[in-house]
This record gives C-alpha cells, structure tokens and sequence, in this order.
C-alpha cells in the first residue's frame, strides 16, 4: 500500500526523523519500504489568491489578453499578461507573483516567474491553471476558486500543496490491520516510542456526533433495513442513512491525500470514503438511496443467473459462490468487492446509505477470484479486517461527510455482532529466553506492546515466576494468538538485529554424500555432452510427439487441473521430448553439434489411488516419479573436426553414442555383462530398426569374459523373463525429427537411473595372473541377421575357461546375404602357460559349436 | 710378407681406413667401410692370416699392432656412426616439424549446468556443518504442503502460492515449496536432526524475466535441544561467508511464514559491493537470500515431537536467485533455455 508521511504525521509525531530513517527502521519492523518517493509541488515564493478586476486587449497580440489583477483588497490591481480564454473580471485565481517558482505545463520543469515585458507589455506575475500548481485538473485555463475566497491567501495552505512523501509499504500477508495511515501508525509509535494521536483525534469525532446527532430532531427517521442470511460469510453489517447531502468537488485536504496516493478524486461522498479506508483500513461503500429498491440491504450468496454492472462499468455474471448486497430488487454489490453501477453516487444524489460491514475474508477472496475482479476494499478484506472499527470508520465517514458535503447524520441499523473481548495470551520470560536468548523482565512487555494496542497484566503472583498476561486486540487477533505469537512480536520490536549470531552446540558429522548423480555428470560431460535442466511441465503435444507417436496410457498421464499455459499442463512421461526441443532451440540458432543430457524426473498416475493399508489418505500420493537420465547427440562432440575421416555412414551416430553410454555403466560400476542390448521396435519414437532396449539381468549374472576358474557354473544365465528394461537408445524416429523439424540424425537414450543404482557393484580386487596369454583371431562368415551378440555368446559357451577376451575386429558386408565378422580371442591359463595344441583344441570347440548353432563358415 | 711390411701394411690399412670412415656420409657408407676393412674377405683378416709365419717375438708385435689396427677401426666406426646418426636425426626432425598451433581433436568435454555447480557448492557448505541430504516427491499431498505446515485452510497464503493441483487425487498438488521435506524428515528420522533438502518446486506463474513456474529450493531444518534464533542466524552467516568467499553482515528482516515463528528474511551483505550499493543488490547494500525462522511449535506437534523440549530453525532459498546473483544472470530463462552459447560458459 502507499502510505503519505504527512498523514502519518496527523496521527503520530514524527517530527526530527527522516523519511528514510523512518523507512529503514520499518523495514526491519515487518512493514518492507519497497520505495520512498517526494511527492508534492515544487512550488515556492508569492502564490496567492487574487481577483480579476479588469480585462484588456493587449495591444500587440491577438491570442494573449491583459488583465488588472488585485491581491489584496483595496490594492491598486496589477496588469498581468494571460493567454486563457476562461477568465472572466470578478473571478478569484491563484496569482504567481515576482520571486515565485511554479511549474511549467509543458514539461513539468521549474518556471520562475519575474516582472518581464510580454510583446511589450509589462506582466507582474502569472495567472496559473492547475498543472501549474502540481495539482490535478484542466490545463485548459486557468483555475478558478471559489468566489467566496478570500485574497492574498497562500495558495499552498488553500489547497493543501505540502511537500509530502509517499512510501510504498508492503505488509506481511498476516497483518491486514496495518494497510491503513492508523495501523502504521501504530508500529511507528512502536518503533520510535512516539506517542499516538489517535485517542485524541477519536474524542473529536465522538463530539461531532453528538452535535450532529442533537440537530437530527427535524429529520426523518428513515432507516434501511439489513439483514445477514449467513454469519459466518459477513459477521457484523451495518448501514447509515444521511440526508441532505450535496455532492461536489471534495475540500482540499481530501483530493490532496487521494492524489498523493495515487486515487482519482471523484465526487465528496466517494472520496470520504476511499480517505476512511486509507486512514482506518475499513472499507466502505455508499448507495443513493433514493435507487434502493425497498431500503433494505440483504447479504446474501449469488443466485443462479444473477449478474450486476459494477461500478467501472462492466456487466458481470455472478457466481452463486460470491456474496453480495441486495436489496428488494436484486444485486446491487459484490460484497467487499465493488459496488454496482446503478445505485452509485451521483451528481443528484441526496440522501445516501453508508455501508460497513465486516466480511469473511475468504469469501470476499473467492468473489474476486472467480470475478476476476480486485479493488482496494477486497485486497483489505481478503487481508482481514478488524470488526471491531467497522462502527468507529463508520462513524468518522458520517461525521466527515456531515462536515463538508452539507448532511445531516440519521438511523444506523445494524445486523449481526461487532463485539469482540480482548484474547489473553500467556508469554513465558523462560521461553523467550530459550528461543531467542532475550532476557527482559516483565515490565519491558509492556512498554514494547503497548504502543501497539496491547494489553499487558502482570499478576503479583506470576510475576515471580516471570509469566506475563497480555490481551490482544480485536484487531491483532488474527495473527497473535499463541505465546510463540507473542514472543515473536516481542523479538521484532526488541530488534532482531540485535539478535547475536551463535553455531548450534552439538557438532553432527554428516554421512557421505551420494555421488551416484555426480558420477553421472562426470561421465557423460567426459563423453562431450553438456547437461540441460528441462522444464517437467510440458505441453500436451510433447506426450505424443505432436501427433508422431500414440500415448500409451492417458490414463497414466499427470495434468495439472489449472495450468496457466498450454505449454505446462502436464508432467513429462519422458526426457527426450524436451532434449529434443533444446536441440532445436540450438539448431535454430547456428549450432548443429548440440550433444547435452539430463538427469531428471519423469512422472505416471497410479491405476490404484487407494491408499495402502497403514498409509493415511492424507499422506497418499497415487503417482510415481523416476528419476531418469537422458541424452541427446546430433553430431559426435569433437573438439575439431579437421583430422575426422569424412564418412558417409549414417550409423557413427550410433555407435558412437552407444559407446557414451557404455562408458557411462562402466564409471559407475556396472559390469557390461549384466546388462544386455536388445533390438527394440516397438518405441515409436525411435527409429524401429536402429534402437536398442537395454535390459539388466535379475539374477547373478554368468561371467563371458572372466570365467572364474572350476566352478563350472559360468553358463546360468538368466532366461529372456528374468530381467528388468533399464532403458533405451537409438536413432530418434524420422517422423518424430520432422514434427520436431529437427535436422539430421539424432540420436538418443533414456535410462532409469535407479535400476542403474541397483545394478552397480563395489569395485574389489581380482587377482592378475602371470601366465603368458594367447592371441588367436577368428574371421566368420554369417547371414546378415545373425546378431554379433548371438556369435559373441556362442563363442563365449563354447570356450572352456581360458578364454579371456572377445574383441571384435572388422565387419564386412560380403554379397547375397553374407557378412563376414573377424574377432580377436584372447586365452589364458590363470596357472600354466597355454601349449598350441590346448589352444587349437578350444578353437575347435568354438568353430563347432558356430556352425552349428550359426550354420558359419570360416576362412584358413 | 715381412714382419716389417706387414707393419707398414697395418699402418697404411689404418690410415686409409680411418679416412675412409671420416669419409663416410651415411651409415650404409659406414656399413660398407666397415665390410671392406674389416670383414671376413678384408685385407686385415688376410693379415691376421699371416702372422701364423712369423717369429714369436714378431708375431707378438704385429698382433699387437693388428689389435690396435682393429680396435682404432671399429672406434672410428662407432664414433662417426654416432655423429651421423645425430645428423640424420637433426635432420629427420627438421623435415618432421609441424603445425602446432592446429587445434586438438579429442573429443569436446561436455559443461555442467550452472544450476548444478551453484547447488553443489550450497550442499557441500551444509553438509560440512552436519546437513544431511535429503530428497523426496514433487507431486504431494495438501497435507504435507499445507496442513502439516501450519497453514489453515482459508489463509492467504494458499492463494499467494497459487499452487498447482493435478488430476492425480483430490488434493494431490506439485509441492509449491520445499518446506514438505521438513514434515518427511521429521517424520522418520527422531531429533536431533539436521537435513538439507534440495529440490523442484512448482508456482501457477507466468514466465517472465524473474519468474517461471517451476524452480529450485534448498530447503535447511535442524533439531535439537536449545537451539536458538542467534544459532539459525550464526549459521547463516556461516553459509554466506563461505559461499561467497569472505566475511559478511548479515541482517534479519520480519516476515511471516506460517511454519515458523519467529520468521525473517535473512540478507547478507552485498558481496559485490561490500555494503556501497551496486546494480546488483538494486543499490541496497544488501541481497535478500533467503527467508527462516524458528520451526513453529504447531509444526513440530503434527510430528509428535515435543516443542517443549526439542526447538529448531528452518531455512529455504531460491537456487535461481542465488545463481543469478553469484553468476549475474538476469533472466531466470537462460536456465531452462538450454542455450549451448550459454551453457559452455559453465
């Protein structure tokens, strides 16, 4: 909210302190200065009130005239030069004489105004207009004041032109009693331990009423009816009928302190108003009665199909979950809302009903949710408003309105109760010192809270055992109600800055951190690929490839049921649509070698939303997450590309990233031999006849390459079903980089990083042998569909336990159907060394059980 | 031959010898040489031949001398097959020099996000103050959001949120805040405890330069026997110094936050100014880091430990705010634009 220092001032004395002071202390007070800005003219010297006496052509100019103006009565009149075509003799205008500085109208700088010859006339001041002055009005002409005004008056303290600043506070959202001059006000008499005005400025206004209420004998007893359908949406309503009022401009003061505040001053009644609800923070709202239909005024919930055009003019559907004010004839007000169009204020109005009432705060942010629809009355309400001052600003507006718009103040009625007893609170001076280590005594309580309102007792038999009673005021209800509430507030005003910084007592020795994730980060930026943080909500068209792919199971899909854009409304099921979206991000702008990963989450509904037994529903969630690893590559990462071999081959990509990922297994300790790669064409993201899924094997795998020796029991290894997809890589789908209008041939993985997790082994020793080993290499000749794995396994069972390694060397395409595959076999004894004819012997066995089970051919 | 001719013979073999090695060029010149002197078929093997026919004395002097002969040849020959070597050698590295200021052509090396680097470094300063690391769900119940966190169903601040809710469950929402790890920790593991819970957080916002609707938390919470509002605020101060390399005030601002009590925006010092006011902390003097307090009373009671006895602070921060400060980023979409040009600077 904007806060005026000068109003401020009206109701505690701040006198000697400097606006900024005041703005850091509150700062640190709760209440954050987001801004301090001067607000006023910069006007100074001679500008008073003064008379037209006379006006005259100039005698060189046609546009400009010239005027005998007088400032002070029985004063011979000036000639002054003036270009307004609104100036009539007998008018009283505000006059800038020599020596004054007021403001230029076109362009807001300083205009010093001296005795000079205009077109050879001499002009001894100026008539100002009213953006002369710095305040709001016509630039056309010259302000006119009333004629009743007398001269020579300063114009500044006629109009209320003080120098002011204007702060822009921002509360906490729990302290709705301090969005008004009063509540701040309150603080500031806190924090600066100033005393405040505001019991004084309370017993005049009480007076005032009872003078007005002594005149009221002549006047009607008109009242309006009201009544509350529901006491929880609206606990307290009342409404005051005032009669014979005369709307016009407001006095000075008022429009001055709107304006300063930013508000666009509208009529008397409307400004008293809105001047109530900056000074007290209760909002009100008054109708003309005269468009009341059968004076009563009914809060009530909306009914089905009612609508109302609010006050800035917009015709509204109401929902039946808003409340609003009706009176016999419908809706006339979006309760602590707005009101309507056509029971307002206007020009004829002459008898008014003056709302205030307190509302739920809840409710009131429901309505204005659902409306769409926000005002400076909900914005308090919805912040809490104290319903113990309804009546207090209902009385001020009354008696502000009785005082400069003519009325004469009638009946209050009044529906549900405004009476609020104080709340005791008892605070504790030990858990004051155990939380926060401050150390006062009693009587310190309440010279801190006072100033705020509160109340506090000490009974002479809790003194001793340092307990303190405090009473909390209606309107500090809603945020203290609790001892730590109280020591909170004691610990704000007490200063947190004098709050000394200590280390807790106990030393606690962490474990030590997970470094799975960091393994991964190590391994695949080691491989050339930089890692990307992608958004988890995607758009709709990311779970099907924008119409490239089917959505296995909506119903497994996450949405969210109020997203703010088409583009975050669902959780992603995959990585790769937003690794893809980046790639194209980059493509776009110059870069083809994009390669970058992450590791994230992907996120699936539960087909069973009932809670597990002993899980309360308040704590189900029936949806997963995974926490997932992916990676992209267009091109290989090189550093450059000036040594690379060019090559046609559409498959490097492949490999190379299949390599990416091998390497990544190995950095955390994943043997290759526990997983497999398996041909995958099912994923229709994925290109079908370049993908691999990637499968662990559940049991204890069989060792291919280092065969414990003896055992014999190297050949158990799990059937097809004993083992878990951990993932899958390969080239993206054609289709799917045309929806994506993706260039080249990209190619991808996704793997669950917590079946990574489970599949990785503590390092541990093996023992190297000494014998010497053996090389042999071995070229086959194979139909094209025979998978290497295939030959890599068969060679692997048909080998006794020498054999160490199986490297393949070479592939060929050979004609019709026939590829040729060389491999180099690598034999070794972990006790003797090998004799030819032992290896022979295993050669035999391996080219056997190949042209067997492979029908291969071999070359001598 | 005589003894004496043999001797001139020897002589003259080992000065034609000696200048035929001097002579060579190459070391297939030397090889050469050396065959034709020395070998088998030499003139010197014929010599040596001969002395069979000579007087013992005799015989001893011409062997001696034929030994010499033939230890000054093969030390020439050594001695010039070492100089040139060392000249073809000088010679091939000349021809062999290259272009080194060609770039290298390993393979590029892949950049860690910042987002990434700025969470280590606040994760590694906790954890060597006793924080364990914790991590839990992002999709989550009203209860562990909202409920178990001291935040009644009507308050403001379930609006202020503007949480996400989701087709999941009634009430099933993506946490708007980190603070559910307080609850879950408190949960299973009994005081004294101390967690850091970094993770993803949702808010219903539009994207704009500062806001997008989801971003990072670190969320901080440590149990124990007297612990105190000075202790958070040590602690803090702690973590500043450390994360930003050098000591610095700190300052506790007032504000509310429903799961704690006392709460405060904790500021630090502005690092880059030292207090002055720069661009960076909008000339302030300070940057708003985070926000804590003392763990609320009613928070504690809704995981059965005893307020009267055990006491804790809670803290949590904006990763985003914190790397756009420390790495003076000003648009919180760089992070999730995944821009390369803008990656490869981390």
């Amino acid at each position: 909210m904007k806060l005026s220092y000068e109003w401020l001032n009206e109701f505690v004395d701040l006198s000697g302190i400097g606006v900024q002071e005041f703005a850091d202390r509150l700062s640190l007070g709760a209440f954050e200065v987001e801004e301090v800005r001067s607000f006023g003219p910069d006007i100074e010297g001679p500008v008073v009130t003064g008379e037209i006496m006379e006006i005259m052509p100039h005698p060189n100019a046609d546009k400009i005239r010239l005027t005998r103006t007088r400032v002070a009565e029985g004063e011979e009149p000036q000639e002054i030069v003036c270009g307004a075509t609104n100036i009539e003799v007998g008018q009283r205008i505000p006059v800038a004489l020599p020596g004054a500085r007021v403001i230029n109208r076109h362009d807001g700088t300083p205009l010093a105004i001296k005795q000079s010859k205009i077109r050879g006339v001499v002009s001894n001041g100026m008539l100002c207009s009213a953006p002369e002055l710095g305040v709001t009005g016509s630039s056309e002409g010259i302000l006119v004041l009333g004629a009743d005004i007398g001269l020579g008056l300063d114009i500044k303290e006629l109009l209320h032109l003080k120098k002011d600043w204007i702060l822009h506070v921002s509360p906490r959202s729990n302290r709705g009693d301090a969005l008004c001059v009063l509540g701040l006000a309150r603080e500031a008499s806190a924090l600066f331990k100033r005393p405040l005005k505001q019991q004084a400025l309370a017993g005049e206004l009480e007076q005032a009423l009872r003078n007005f209420a002594a005149e009221q004998s002549d006047v009607e007893k008109t009242h309006v009816a009201v009544s509350i359908e529901n006491n929880t949406d609206c606990p307290f309503f009342s409404a005051r009928v005032i009669h014979n009022v005369q709307i016009g401009p407001s006095p000075a003061l008022i429009a001055r302190r709107l304006e300063a505040l930013g508000l666009r001053p509208v009529n008397n009644v409307v400004d008293i108003t809105n001047y109530v609800l900056q000074e007290l923070g209760q909002p009100l709202h008054a109708y003309d009665l005269a468009l009341l239909k059968g004076a009563v005024l009914n809060v009530r919930r909306a009914r089905g199909g009612e609508s109302l055009m609010t006050i800035d003019g917009k015709e509204r559907s109401l929902p039946e979950e808003a409340l609003v004010i009706a009176d016999a004839g419908g809706v006339v007000g979006v309760a602590g809302v707005m009101g309507g169009k056509y029971s307002e204020i206007s020009d004829s109005t002459t008898t008014l009903a003056l709302e205030a009432a307190s509302f739920n705060s809840a409710r009131v942010r429901r309505s204005s949710r659902l409306l769409g629809l926000s005002s400076d009355s909900s914005l308090r309400f919805e912040r809490g408003v104290d319903i113990a001052s309804v009546q207090v600003a209902s009385n001020r507006a009354a008696y502000l309105i009785a005082k400069h718009c003519g009325g004469k103040i009638g009946e209050m009625s009044t529906a549900g109760d405004d009476k609020v007893p104080d709340r005791p609170v008892q605070m504790r001076l030990a858990e004051l010192a155990r939380l926060a280590e401050i150390n006062i005594v009693a009587d310190d309580v309440g010279v801190m809270m006072e100033p705020l309102g509160f109340t506090v007792c000490i009974h002479a038999d809790d003194y001793n055992a340092g307990i303190v009673n405090v009473l909390v005021p209606s309107f500090r209800q809603g945020d203290v109600s609790r001892e730590i509430d109280v020591i909170e507030e004691i610990c704000r005003l007490y200063g947190y800055d004098r709050i000394k910084p200590s280390m807790p007592e106990r030393t606690m020795a962490a474990p030590p951190r997970d470094r799975f994730h960091a393994n991964i980060r190590n391994s695949l930026s080691a491989s050339g690929l930089s890692e990307a943080w992608l958004s988890s909500l995607t758009g709709r068209d990311d779970l099907d490839a924008r119409g490239s792919c089917k959505v296995a199971d909506e119903s497994l899909v996450v949405s969210v049921l109020n997203p703010l854009s088409p583009d975050h409304q669902v959780l992603r099921q995959r990585l790769v649509p937003g690794l893809l979206k980046a790639a194209v991000y980059n493509q776009d702008r110059g870069r083809d070698d994009v390669s970058l990963f992450e590791i994230g989450r992907a996120y699936f509904r539960e087909r069973e939303t009932k809670a597990p037994v002993g899980v309360p529903d308040e704590k189900h969630v029936p949806a997963r997450e995974e926490i997932r690893v992916a990676g992209i590559m267009t091109e290989e990462p090189v550093m450059s590309i000036w040594k690379q071999v060019a090559s046609n081959d559409s498959t490097t990509n492949f490999f190379h990233l299949k390599g990416v990922v091998e390497n990544l297994l190995e950095r955390l300790s994943i043997s290759l031999d526990e997983v497999v790669f398996e041909q995958c064409s099912t994923d229709d993201w994925y290109h079908p006849g370049r993908t691999c899924a990637l499968y662990a094997r559940v049991s204890a795998p069989s060792v291919q390459n280092e065969k414990p020796s003896g055992d014999g029991n190297g050949d158990h290894r799990p059937s097809v079903d004993n083992k878990v997809f951990v993932g899958i890589m390969g080239e993206i789908h054609p289709q799917v980089c045309r929806s994506y209008k993706l260039k080249g041939r990209p190619v991808a993985f996704e793997l669950n990083v917590e079946l990574l997790r489970s599949l990785s082994r503590a390092a541990g020793l093996r023992e190297t042998s000494a014998t010497p080993s053996v090389i042999r290499d071995l070229t086959i000749d194979l139909a094209t569909a025979v998978a290497h794995s295939s030959v890599h396994s068969c060679i692997a069972d048909a080998a006794d336990d020498t054999l160490r390694r199986i490297d393949l060397v070479s592939v060929f395409d050979l004609s019709e159907g026939h590829k040729s595959l060389s491999y180099r076999l690598t034999l070794q004894h972990p006790k003797e060394t090998l004799t030819a004819e032992k290896v022979d012997g295993t050669l035999v066995e391996i080219r056997k059980a190949l042209s067997e089970k492979l029908n291969a051919s071999f070359r001598i | 031959m005589t003894a004496d001719q043999l001797d001139s013979r020897l002589k003259s073999i080992r000065d034609e010898v000696l200048a035929a090695i001097a002579a060579g060029q190459s070391t297939d010149d030397l090889e050469s040489v050396r065959v034709r002197f020395t070998g088998q078929k030499s003139e010197l093997k014929s010599i040596m031949g001969e002395l069979r026919a000579l007087v013992p004395d005799e015989k001893r002097r011409i062997g001696q001398l034929a030994n010499e002969v033939q230890q000054a040849v093969e030390n020439a020959l050594k001695a010039r097959r070492e100089d040139l070597h060392r000249v073809e050698l000088t010679k091939r590295l000349q021809e062999e020099q290259i272009d080194v200021s060609l770039p290298g052509t390993g393979r590029r090396l892949g950049h860690i996000h910042p987002l990434t680097r700025i969470l280590e470094e606040i994760i590694e300063i906790f954890h060597g103050m006793g924080f364990t690391v914790v991590d839990g769900p992002e999709m989550e119940t009203e209860y562990y959001n909202f409920d178990a966190l001291n935040t009644p169903t009507d308050h403001p601040a379930r609006d202020e949120q503007d949480t996400f809710y989701t087709n999941a469950a009634a009430g099933v929402l993506l946490r708007s805040q980190t603070s559910t790890m307080q609850i879950r920790a408190m949960e299973k593991t009994h005081p004294p405890l101390r967690i850091i819970a970094p993770g993803r957080v949702y808010r219903n916002e539009e994207v704009n330069a500062r806001k997008y609707p989801l971003f990072h938390q670190v969320e901080g919470l440590l149990i124990d026997r007297n612990v105190t509002f000075g202790q958070l605020r040590g602690t803090l101060e702690e973590f500043y110094r450390l994360l930003f390399g050098r000591e610095l005030k700190t300052r506790f601002r007032p504000d509310f936050f429903p799961f704690t009590e006392p709460s405060a925006e904790a500021d630090c010092q502005c690092p880059f100014c030292l207090g002055e006011g720069c661009r960076t902390c909008g000339h302030r003097g300070w940057l708003e880091m985070l926000g804590c307090g003392m763990v609320d009373p009613n928070v504690l009671k809704s995981v059965n430990i005893d307020p009267t006895v055990w006491s804790g602070f809670a803290f949590g921060m904006g990763v985003e705010r914190i790397a756009m400060l420390k790495y003076g980023v000003n648009d919180i979409r760089y992070f999730y634009n995944n821009d390369l040009r803008f990656l490869e600077q981390f």
